[in-house]
C-alpha cells in the first residue's frame, strides 16, 4: 500500500475552486449556454420537424450532386432509410442535430485557429502537445468540465462534443496551408500580394481538400461521443445505447448501435466525398 | 511593369546568399572556406549552410537584355528572387534604379513587385485552383482592379494569345504549351 502521509488530497479544493467559479461568473455561462441551446434546438426543430422523406431526398440530392453517382446516392438513402425502419427517426434526427451543431461549433473554432498556427510557426511548440493530449484523453474526461460548467442538460453534452471533436479540425488545417503549393504561393507574393490576399485566395482554396478532411475526422470522432455525451443529457442514440446498457437490453443497444453506423456511413461518406470533390476541382470562386 | 517607358536599370553589388539556419551569423566562415576554394557541397557538410550566391556583382541597363545561364543549382533563380525582393541578400546589395530592395518597408515591397519588377515563372506561377480567365486576371485584382474589369482586360488577352475558348478551363487541363500562354500576365499588367 502506498503511504497515506505521502498523499495529498486536491480534489476538495478543485471542488470548491469550481464552486466559487460557477458562482461567480455562473450568469455568463448560463447566458452562452442558451445562446448554444437555441442555436441546437433550431437545427433539431428543422431536422425533427421535416418529413422523413424530405430528409431522405436531402441526403439523396447532396450524395448525388458531390458524387454524380446515382447508386452512391441510393446508398445513403438507403443507410438513412434503415434508421427509421428500425424505429429509431426521431433518436436519429436528434443525434444528426447534434452532430451537425458540433460540427459547425469543432468549425468555428478549429478553423481560424488552424490558421493562427499556420501563421505563427512558434505556437504549434505550445499548442501541438495540448492538440495530442486531447486526443489521447479518453472522451470521458471532457465530460467533467463541461458537467461543472453547466450541470446536466444538451448543451453540456454538445460543448463535449466539440471540444473533443476540434483537434483533428486544428491540425489539418495548420498542415493543409503549410503544405499548400509553394510555387502557387511564391506566384502570388511575385505579383504583390499581400498576406491577406495570399491567404484567402491561394492558400485558403489550395488548404480546402485538408481542411474538408479534417471535418470528416471530426464529423467520426463527434459521433463516438453520442454514447458517452448521452450520459450527461444528450438525447437520441446515444441514449438508446445507453439505456440499453443500464436496462440489459441487448435489442435496444444492438438496434440503436445500428442505427449510430448507419448514421457514421452516411456521415462519413458525403463528408468525403465533399472532399474528393474538392481535391478534383477546387472552388474557382472567381477573384 | 506599367507599359513602362524606360525600366530602371538593375545592379547587385557583392550580393550573396546564404540558406540554412542562421546564414548572417555564418556568412564570414563561409567565405573562409570559398576563400580556401572549398566546393559548395564541402562548405554545406562543414557549415550546415547553402551557398546561394557569393558575391555576384553586375549592372543591367535600362532597356538591356541579359541573359543568365548556368546548371541547374547554380542560382539563377536565386538571382532572379533576390531581384524582385522574395529573397534578402545575406550580405551585399540590390538595387532597382536607386530603390534598395532589401530595404524596402512591407507596404513598399508590395508596391514594388506590383509595378516595378514582374517575374516570369519557369513553373508558369499558374494557381491550380481557378481557371485560366481568373489566373490571367489574377495579378490585377492583387493591384485592386475591380473584379469587372479585370475580367476584361483579361478575356482580352486571352483572345490575343490564341486561348479563346478556354477561359474557363482549369491550369492541369491545359498542355504545357497553352499554359506558358496562360502565365507571365504580370509583365504585361
Amino acid at each position: 500500500m502506498f503511504p497515506e502521509r505521502l498523499t495529498i488530497s486536491i480534489s476538495g479544493a478543485i471542488t470548491e475552486g469550481v464552486d466559487a467559479f460557477v458562482t461567480a461568473y455562473g450568469s455568463a455561462f448560463r447566458a452562452f449556454a442558451d445562446v448554444v441551446l437555441v442555436f441546437l434546438l433550431q437545427i433539431e426543430q428543422i431536422l425533427r420537424g421535416a418529413p422523413w422523406w424530405l430528409v431522405l431526398l436531402a441526403v439523396g440530392v447532396l450524395g448525388f450532386t458531390l458524387t454524380r453517382r446515382a447508386w452512391f446516392a441510393v446508398g445513403l438513402i438507403g443507410a438513412t432509410l434503415l434508421m427509421g425502419v428500425l424505429g429509431l427517426w426521431d433518436q436519429a434526427m436528434q443525434t444528426l442535430a447534434l452532430m451537425i451543431a458540433a460540427l459547425v461549433g469543432a468549425a468555428a473554432v478549429g478553423i481560424p485557429f488552424g490558421v493562427v498556427l499556420a501563421r505563427y510557426p512558434r505556437l504549434r511548440l505550445v499548442f501541438v502537445p495540448i492538440l495530442d493530449a486531447m486526443q489521447t484523453l479518453p472522451s470521458f474526461v471532457y465530460l467533467v468540465p463541461a458537467l461543472m460548467l453547466f450541470g446536466l442538460g444538451k448543451v453540456p453534452a454538445l460543448l463535449a462534443t466539440i471540444i473533443y471533436a476540434t483537434p483533428p479540425v486544428v491540425r489539418l488545417t495548420d498542415l493543409g496551408l503549410r503544405q499548400a503549393n509553394a510555387e502557387a504561393v511564391e506566384a502570388a507574393t511575385a505579383f504583390g500580394a499581400t498576406r491577406r490576399q495570399r491567404l484567402w485566395w491561394v492558400e485558403f482554396p489550395l488548404a480546402l481538400p485538408s481542411i474538408m478532411a479534417g471535418l470528416n475526422q471530426a464529423t467520426m470522432m463527434a459521433l463516438s461521443m453520442v454514447v458517452v455525451a448521452s450520459m450527461i443529457g444528450a438525447r437520441g442514440l446515444g441514449e438508446e445505447v445507453l439505456l440499453g446498457i443500464q436496462r440489459l437490453d441487448t435489442g435496444r443497444g444492438v438496434v440503436a448501435g445500428i442505427a449510430i453506423v448507419a448514421l457514421a456511413i452516411v456521415l462519413d461518406r458525403l463528408t468525403q466525398a465533399s472532399m474528393r470533390r474538392l481535391r478534383r476541382a477546387p472552388p474557382g470562386a472567381g477573384l | 511593369m506599367t507599359t513602362a517607358d524606360t525600366p530602371p536599370p538593375i545592379s547587385l553589388e557583392a550580393a550573396v546568399v546564404l540558406f540554412g539556419p542562421a546564414p548572417g551569423r555564418h556568412w564570414s566562415v563561409v567565405q573562409q572556406w570559398i576563400r580556401k576554394g572549398q566546393s559548395k557541397d564541402a562548405v554545406r557538410k562543414e557549415t550546415g549552410h547553402t551557398v546561394g550566391l557569393a558575391g555576384v556583382s553586375l549592372s543591367i541597363d535600362p532597356g538591356e537584355m541579359f541573359i543568365v545561364m548556368g546548371l541547374s543549382g547554380s542560382g539563377k533563380s536565386t538571382l532572379l528572387r533576390l531581384i524582385n525582393g522574395l529573397i534578402n541578400p545575406t550580405a551585399g546589395s540590390v538595387s532597382v534604379g536607386d530603390v534598395d530592395v532589401a530595404a524596402l518597408a512591407e507596404a513598399d515591397l508590395l508596391a514594388f513587385r506590383r509595378q516595378t519588377a514582374s517575374m516570369v515563372f519557369q513553373h508558369f506561377g499558374l494557381l491550380p485552383h481557378r481557371n485560366v480567365a481568373d489566373n490571367v486576371a489574377f495579378p490585377l485584382r492583387v493591384q485592386g482592379c475591380e473584379r469587372a474589369e479585370a475580367r476584361d482586360r483579361a478575356a482580352a488577352w486571352i483572345q490575343r494569345v490564341g486561348l479563346e475558348g478556354y477561359g474557363d478551363a482549369m491550369p492541369a487541363e491545359l498542355s504545357s504549351g497553352m499554359r506558358s500562354s496562360g502565365s507571365g500576365w504580370p509583365a504585361l499588367w
